[in-house]
C-alpha cells in the first residue's frame, strides 16, 4: 500500500553514445523520460536533437506493403545479422514480388469500383427510351451522364443565364441522377460549373452501344472478367503472404525497435556535442540502471533525490500486495494518485471485496465467479479475473454464512447442525435479521465514512493544511459533526440513551459546524494573515458559506443513506433467487434443472454486474470524494510498443 | 417538467454521441493514409461518420465535398439535439447566426476578389430556407447595397448600412467582421442574460467570455505580427469582454514588442510556445481542452449543446487538417502536431 520512491537520474554523455544509451534506457524498462529541454535554460545554449525519424518512411513502406498482401504484423525472432538495413533491402525483395501484382490489383479494383458505379447509374437510365450511339453521335451538343449530390441540386438554379439543361430522371436523399446536355462550343465552362457542385460523371465505356438495357448486359459481363482476375490475383498475393510472413515480422520488430528508440531524442538536448537526458527511475531499480549504463564510458549517470528538479512531478508508480494489486485497475480509473498522496489501493481492495460478498452472499455462484475468475486470471493473465477470484472467495464466505448455496436457503442446513448451531444463523427473510441488515448496512457505511474522513485529515496534517485537515467538512470539525450525531443517533435509537444534553450539542455538534462555517478565516487565523477579512464581502461570505454548509449537512445524511443499498441488495439477491426456485418447482422433471441453471445464470450476470457497479459507486462517490483528487501523473516507462501504428 | 426531461435528454444524447469521437489513435490512422479517398474509407468505418458518408464513394470523392458532407453533418446533429428542446428559447439560434455571418463575410471577400460563382459552389445548401434571409438572393448580390436590400428585417442592414456607400474593395474586411462579430457576441451575452440565471448563465457566459478572450489575443497576435498595427489601432478591435486575462497583461500584451514577450504576457514562463507553431494552435487547444472540462462536468443542457457543438466543430477541423495534410504528403507528425487534441 503505497507509492514507490522514485530517483531522479541524470544522463550526461557524448553525442556518439546517445544511441546506445536510449536503447540502454528502454531495455532497462524502468526508465521514465522528461523533457529536458523544458527543464535548461534556453538562454545557456541548449538544443534539442530531434529530428524527422529516420525509420519513419521504411515502417510506412512495410505498413504499406503488409497491407497489400493483408498481413498482420507482430513481433518475431531476429537472427543476430538482422539489422535495419537488411531489414530495408528486404523490404524492397518483398517489394519487388509485391508491387506489380498489387498495382494490377490497385487496377483493376477500381476499374471494377468504376464500372459497378455505371452499372448502377445505367440501371438508373432503364426506363429511358433511348439509344446510346444516337446520344453520344450528336454534332453540336455534348452529353454527360452522372449524379449529383442532393446538396448541390437547388444551386443549379444559380445558373438560370447558362446555357445547358440538366435532366434528372431518378434521386433519392443523397443524390440526383441525371444527364446535362451543353453546346460544344461552351462545354468547358458548363464542365467546370458541374465539376465545383461536385457533379460525378459516369464515364459510359466505349463498348457500352444501343439501349440502356443491352449496355447493363456489356457491363455485367465486363465485371464478371475482371472480378475473375481479380481472384487470381488475390490468390497469388496470399501465397507471397505465406511464404514472406516471417521477413515482414522481422522488419517490423527491427524497424518498430529503432524507431521508438530513436523517438526517444525529442527528451534530449545537446550542448558542445555532449547530450543532456534526465527521467524518473524507481528507487529500489536505482544500481540495477546504474550497472546498466556503466559500460559506457563518456556516460555520467547521477542519481539525485526526487525533488531535485522543482518543475518537475515525479510520476507514481503504485506498490501493493498480490492481494492489492489488481484492484489499482479501479484506482486508476479514477485517476492516478499524486506522487506525495495516499495510495488508497489496499482500502478499495479491502472495502470493495467485503461490500460485494455481503451484497452478493451465495456459496454457489460465489464459486462460479471464483472460477471464471480464475480461469481468466490463469490463462488470459487478466486483472479483473483476479478481482473476480477474490469477489468470489468473498461471496462464498457471506454466502456460508447466509446458508444460500445457488438460491437454496437450506441446503446447508445439515453442515450447521453439525457444527452446533440450531438452524442457519442468518436467516436474511426473517423480518428482525431484515432491519439488523439495514443498520449493519448503514454501520458499514459509517465506517467506511470514517475512514475516509480520517485518510483525509491525515493528509491534511501531512500536507499542512490546516483548513482541510482541521475546519473543512471531512477535517476533525466534519469527523466530530459526524461520528457524534451517528452515536447520538445509535444510542437513542438501538439502548434508548439520550446524550443530547446542550454540552454534548454545543461541544460536538455546534462548535464543529461553526468551525467548518468559518473555516477560511480560521484557517487564515491559524496562518497569521493580517487580514482575514472575506474577499467578497461579508453578505457573500455568509451567503455562500450558509448553504454549503446546509450541503455539507444535507450529503453527511445522504451519503450514509447510500450504503442502505448495501442490505437492499442481499434482499433483493434472495428474492430474485425465490422467483427462480418458485419458476424452478413449477416446473418438473429436467425443465425444473434447466429453469434452476439458467435462473441461477441469469442472476449471477444480472446482479453480479449490478453489484459490482453499485459497490465501485460507493467507493467513488462516498469514499474517494473526501480525501482523493487523482490527479498524479501515471509512470510510464520508455518501451518499444510492438503494435502496428497503421 | 416537460422542459426538465428535454434537458436531460438532449444531455443523455450528447453524452452518447462523445462516447463515439474520434480519438487521438483515430487521427494517428487517417494521418498516416496515402490519398483523401483512404481517409474518408476509414472514416466511413467509424461510427460517427458511418451514416453520412455511406453514399460516397471513396475513389471517387473530393476533399472539399467531402469537407461539405462532414460540415453537413454538423448541422444536422445540431438540428437532432434541437428537436428535444421544449424550453421555446432561441438561445440555440446561435449557431445559425453564426452561418449567417459566416456567409455575409465570405460574400464580401469574395466580391473583394472578383470571384462571381465560388460563393454559391460553397454555399451550405442545408442551410436554405433556415437563415432569416434567403442565401441564394445573397450569392446573386454585387454589392453592400444590394446585400442590405436582400436582407430585410434582419439586424444585418444597420450593421451593414456604413459601409453601403463604400466601394466593394475599398471595404476593409477587418472593420466588417469587428462589426458583425460584435452584434455576434452581444445578441450571444444578451440572450444567454434573457434566457438563462443560476449556474447554467454563469456557465455559459464563462464559455462565452473565454471564447471571445481567445479571439481578442489572437487578434492581438496577428495584428501585432502580421500588420505591426499600433496598440489603438488593435485596441480598436478588440471586443470589450474579459475573462481570465487581467488589466495589466492586456496591457503588457499590447506593449510586447515581440513574439516572445506576447507570450511572457500571457503566462510567466511563455507557454512554451514557438513563433513556427504560431499562438493560435496553442489558444486553442487550451480553449478545446476547457470546453471538454466544461461538458464533462456540466448538468445544464444549453451549455452542454453550446460546448458540444464547439468540440465538433474542432473535431471536423482536425478532420479537415488531416485531409489536407494527406492530400499534400505531409509526414504523419507534422500532421499530428498541427491537431487541436
Amino acid at each position: 500500500m503505497s507509492i514507490e520512491k522514485m530517483r531522479l537520474v541524470n544522463l550526461v554523455g557524448n553525442m556518439s553514445d546517445l544511441d546506445e544509451t536510449l536503447l540502454r534506457c528502454i531495455q532497462s524498462e524502468v526508465f521514465a523520460p522528461e523533457m529536458a529541454a523544458s527543464t535548461l535554460d534556453k538562454s545557456s545554449g541548449f538544443t534539442s536533437v530531434s529530428s524527422e525519424n529516420p525509420y519513419t518512411q521504411p515502417l510506412k513502406k512495410l505498413y504499406d506493403l503488409a497491407e497489400d498482401v493483408h498481413a498482420s504484423l507482430e513481433r518475431a525472432d531476429l537472427p543476430q545479422d538482422f539489422t535495419c538495413e537488411k531489414a530495408e533491402e528486404e523490404l524492397e525483395r518483398v517489394q519487388a514480388r509485391v508491387s506489380g501484382l498489387a498495382a494490377e490489383r490497385r487496377e483493376k479494383k477500381e476499374r471494377t469500383d468504376l464500372m459497378e458505379q455505371a452499372l448502377i447509374q445505367i440501371r438508373h437510365l432503364n426506363g429511358l427510351d433511348v439509344n446510346f450511339d444516337d446520344i453520344f453521335s450528336m454534332k453540336y451538343v455534348k452529353v454527360r451522364f452522372g449524379r449529383l449530390p442532393a446538396d448541390s441540386y437547388p444551386k443549379l438554379a444559380f445558373y438560370d443565364n447558362k446555357t445547358f439543361f440538366f435532366f434528372a430522371f431518378d434521386h433519392d436523399d443523397d443524390f440526383y441522377w441525371g444527364v446535362y446536355f451543353a453546346p460544344v462550343s461552351k462545354i468547358t465552362v458548363i464542365d467546370d460549373i458541374f465539376k465545383s457542385l461536385y457533379f460525378e460523371r459516369i464515364r459510359v465505356p466505349d463498348y457500352v452501344h444501343n439501349t440502356p438495357e443491352e449496355a447493363i448486359a456489356g457491363l455485367e459481363k465486363k465485371i464478371a472478367e475482371y472480378k475473375a482476375r481479380l481472384k487470381e490475383l488475390h490468390a497469388e498475393i496470399s501465397g507471397i503472404k505465406e511464404s514472406e510472413a516471417e521477413t515482414l515480422n522481422r522488419c517490423f520488430t527491427v524497424l518498430k525497435a529503432a524507431s521508438d528508440v530513436y523517438s526517444l531524442r525529442k527528451y534530449v538536448a545537446s550542448v558542445n556535442n555532449r547530450f543532456y537526458l534526465e527521467g524518473f527511475v524507481p528507487a529500489s531499480e536505482e544500481k540495477r540502471f546504474s550497472e546498466t549504463m556503466d559500460s559506457l564510458e563518456t556516460v555520467s549517470c547521477v542519481f539525485q533525490p526526487d525533488d531535485a528538479n522543482p518543475t518537475l512531478t515525479p510520476p507514481t508508480r503504485l506498490k501493493n500486495s498480490r492481494f492489492a494489486k489488481p484492484f489499482q485497475m479501479f484506482v486508476e480509473m479514477y485517476g492516478t494518485p499524486g506522487y506525495r498522496d495516499f495510495d488508497p489501493t489496499l482500502l478499495v481492495s479491502i472495502t470493495y471485496t467485503l461490500i460485494f460478498g455481503i451484497m452478493f452472499g451465495d456459496l454457489g455462484q460465489g464459486f462460479v465467479i471464483a472460477l471464471i475468475g480464475g480461469i481468466l486470471a490463469a490463462w488470459k493473465k487478466m486483472d479483473f479475473g483476479r478481482i473476480m477470484l477474490r469477489l468470489g472467495i468473498s461471496s462464498m464466505v457471506f454466502g456460508f454464512a447466509y446458508g444460500s448455496v445457488f438460491g437454496l436457503e437450506h441446503l446447508l442446513d445439515p453442515v450447521f447442525r453439525a457444527m452446533g448451531f440450531a438452524e442457519k444463523p442468518i436467516e436474511v427473510f426473517d423480518s428482525n435479521t431484515t432491519n439488523m441488515l439495514l443498520i449493519g448496512a448503514i454501520g458499514v457505511g459509517v465506517c467506511a465514512i470514517a475512514i475516509a474522513m480520517i485518510i483525509n485529515i491525515y493528509l491534511g496534517f501531512k500536507y499542512r493544511n490546516i483548513e482541510k485537515a482541521v475546519f473543512s467538512q471531512n477535517g476533525i470539525a466534519g469527523l466530530t459533526v459526524y461520528l457524534g450525531a451517528v452515536i447520538a443517533a445509535a444510542l437513542l435509537m438501538l439502548f434508548n440513551v439520550n446524550v443530547l444534553n446542550p454540552a454534548f450539542i454545543i461541544i460536538v455538534i455546534v462548535i464543529p459546524l461553526l468551525c467548518i462555517f468559518f473555516k477560511e478565516p480560521l484557517t487564515k487565523l491559524c496562518q497569521k494573515h493580517k487580514n482575514i477579512k472575506p474577499e467578497d464581502g461579508i453578505g457573500s461570505f455568509i451567503m455562500e458559506n450558509f448553504f454549503e454548509l446546509f450541503e455539507y449537512v444535507l450529503s453527511y445524511v445522504s451519503n450514509t443513506m447510500s450504503f442502505l443499498r448495501v442490505g437492499g441488495f442481499i434482499l433483493s439477491h434472495a428474492g430474485m433467487m425465490t422467483v427462480v426456485l418458485s419458476l424452478s418447482e413449477m416446473m418438473s422433471g429436467a425443465g425444473s434443472v434447466v429453469v434452476l441453471i439458467f435462473g441461477n445464470i441469469f442472476v449471477m450476470c444480472l446482479e453480479g454486474l449490478i453489484v459490482g457497479i453499485q459497490v465501485l459507486r460507493l467507493e467513488f462517490y462516498e469514499i474517494f470524494s473526501r480525501f482523493y483528487t487523482g490527479d498524479g501523473k501515471p509512470y510510464q516507462p520508455a518501451a518499444i510498443s510492438y503494435k502496428p501504428e497503421r | 417538467m416537460l422542459s426538465s426531461c428535454s434537458s436531460n435528454a438532449i444531455l443523455a444524447k450528447i453524452r452518447a454521441i462523445l462516447g463515439r469521437r474520434l480519438t487521438a489513435a483515430d487521427y494517428a490512422q487517417m494521418a498516416r493514409r496515402r490519398d483523401v479517398g483512404e481517409v474518408a474509407a476509414l472514416l466511413k468505418a467509424t461510427p460517427s461518420y458511418a451514416g453520412v458518408l455511406r453514399h460516397i464513394e471513396e475513389s471517387a470523392i473530393h476533399r472539399g465535398q467531402l469537407e461539405a458532407l462532414l460540415k453537413k453533418d454538423l448541422f444536422y446533429q445540431y438540428s437532432n439535439l434541437r428537436r428535444y428542446d421544449f424550453s421555446g428559447k432561441d438561445f440555440y439560434d446561435f449557431i445559425i447566426v453564426q452561418v449567417e455571418i459566416r456567409e455575409i463575410l465570405r460574400r464580401i471577400i469574395l466580391l473583394q476578389s472578383g470571384e462571381q460563382t465560388d460563393f454559391v459552389v460553397d454555399l451550405p445548401s442545408y442551410m436554405l430556407g433556415r437563415t432569416s434571409f434567403p442565401l441564394m438572393d445573397l450569392a446573386r448580390t454585387r454589392t453592400v447595397a444590394e446585400m442590405i436590400d436582400c436582407m430585410p428585417h434582419t439586424p444585418y442592414p444597420a450593421i451593414l448600412s456604413r459601409f453601403a456607400g463604400q466601394d466593394i474593395r475599398s471595404i476593409h474586411i477587418l472593420d466588417c467582421e469587428y462589426a458583425l462579430y460584435s452584434y455576434y457576441y452581444r445578441y450571444l451575452t444578451d440572450t444567454i442574460r434573457s434566457q438563462f440565471s443560476g449556474s447554467t448563465r454563469k456557465e455559459l457566459l464563462e464559455v462565452v467570455s473565454s471564447e471571445i478572450e481567445a479571439v481578442n489575443i489572437q487578434t492581438i497576435f496577428r495584428m501585432k505580427l502580421y500588420f505591426h498595427a499600433s496598440s489603438e489601432q488593435i485596441r480598436a478591435h478588440l471586443y470589450p469582454y474579459a475573462w481570465r486575462l487581467k488589466k495589466n497583461q492586456m496591457e503588457a500584451l499590447l506593449a510586447a514588442e515581440d513574439f516572445a514577450g506576447m507570450c511572457r504576457a500571457l503566462t510567466p514562463d511563455g507557454g512554451n510556445v514557438s513563433e513556427e507553431d504560431g499562438i493560435e494552435l496553442f489558444i486553442n487547444r487550451n480553449m478545446a481542452h476547457l470546453e471538454q472540462k466544461q461538458l464533462r462536468f456540466t448538468t445544464s443542457a444549453p451549455v452542454a449543446m453550446y460546448t458540444f457543438l464547439t468540440l465538433r466543430r474542432i473535431e471536423v477541423q482536425n478532420i479537415i487538417t488531416v485531409i489536407e495534410g494527406v492530400r499534400y504528403q505531409l509526414p504523419q507528425e507534422e500532421i499530428l502536431a498541427m491537431l487541436i487534441l
